[in-house]
């Protein structure tokens, strides 16, 4: 972090807890609330409340292990996001296009679902969150490795009897 | 006017500004988007909601801003070099006088012109370090280079015996589709 006034005040709001507590408990208190509300779940909005402030404080105690999966996701998510962003930039300004009325993630909506999927899973694993959930997964082992290219193969074959069939 | 830019740019405060508020503002808006897009009334439907998670996951965009301001700058000059490398080609093929222009051209290919693309893309991506801020910079190659060179040969051949074995019979079908 810089030294910079920002910078400075950042580093002091971590020192205080604000990214490792508050925001986790601002975060799930929103999500809580916001999904109860969306199915109407409970009627009554205080009881709603009631759950998401609930909620919200059971993930205190595990706060300090929740932000920097919670950070590392964030990076993944922009890091993906401004790739799609700058994709979608050079399929349109090159003029790219599938027909008249389709674009081309519209045209090919398994494709881009299981890339997406695969990116997601991706993003889950390198922020730590298997270790999270309980499960201990080294990305950089050989059975991770020979998994990946075994599912690569898997899916050349799938391809290949898909054309024969 | 110009007295303003520099004592902006002078001072400081842009580098606060690039470096801070604009990875925020970004976080924000491609979170709220992306809430807001989905379902029928977005996901959750009540706008303060979409809000306030917007607004927390942008907050720990603050804690790697600049990381993340050195790969948005990275990807952005370089999807502009490329982009600048197409306008020449495109220059070059009506200079040449290519019958339909650049347009046609692509129009003619998309196949080709589309797999270019996503290399280009990939390549970009992984170039600006899209895969270190995955969090996935652990990852070795498992092969060294020349063992992938091979099995990138072996692959392509394979994939043109397939395809280039059964000739025009299987043109109008579909790629991809499970086996019956």
């Amino acid at each position: 972090m810089s030294e910079s006034l920002i910078g400075q005040m950042i580093q002091n709001l971590e020192g205080l807890g604000f990214f490792a507590y508050l925001l986790p408990w601002l975060l799930t208190l929103a999500i809580v609330f916001g999904i109860l509300e969306h199915y109407d779940m409970p009627e009554s909005t205080s009881a709603r409340g009631v759950i998401a402030i609930v909620a919200a404080f059971t993930v205190l105690p595990v706060g300090g292990l929740i932000a920097p999966f919670l950070k590392d996701m964030v990076t993944g998510l922009v890091a993906i996001g401004v790739g799609i962003l700058v994709a979608v930039i050079f399929i349109e300004l090159l003029g790219y296009k599938v027909s008249d009325t389709q674009n081309i993630f519209l045209k090919h909506p398994m494709s881009f679902g299981v890339i997406m999927i695969i990116l997601a899973v991706m993003v889950f694993v390198g922020a730590g969150g298997m270790e999270l959930i309980g499960v201990s997964i080294n990305v950089t082992s050989e059975l991770v490795t020979l998994l990946a290219f075994l599912a690569v193969i898997s899916l050349g074959v799938w391809f290949i009897a898909a054309k024969e069939g | 006017m110009e007295g303003v830019a520099v004592d902006f740019f002078g001072t400081g405060v842009a580098d606060e500004f690039f470096v801070y508020a604009l990875p925020w503002l970004l976080v924000f808006a491609l979170v709220y988007g992306i809430l807001s897009q989905l379902g029928k009334d977005g996901m959750p439907n009540s706008n303060s909601t979409r809000a306030v998670i917007s607004v927390v996951l942008a907050f720990f965009s603050l804690l790697f801003a600049q990381p993340l301001m050195m790969f948005l700058q990275a990807i952005g000059g370089s999807a502009i070099v490329i982009l600048t490398g197409f306008l020449f080609f495109f220059i070059l093929l009506e200079l040449t006088g290519t019958e339909g222009g650049a347009m046609d051209f692509i129009g003619e290919h998309p196949g080709k012109f589309g797999l270019v693309l996503l290399v280009i893309i990939v390549t970009l991506f992984i170039g600006s370090g899209g895969i270190e801020m995955m969090g996935l910079d652990g990852i070795t190659p498992p092969l060294n280079p020349a063992t992938t060179f091979f099995l990138v040969v072996v692959a392509v051949s394979i994939w043109w015996m397939v395809h280039g074995g059964n000739g025009e019979d299987n043109k109008n079908e579909t790629p991809g589709e499970g086996p019956r």
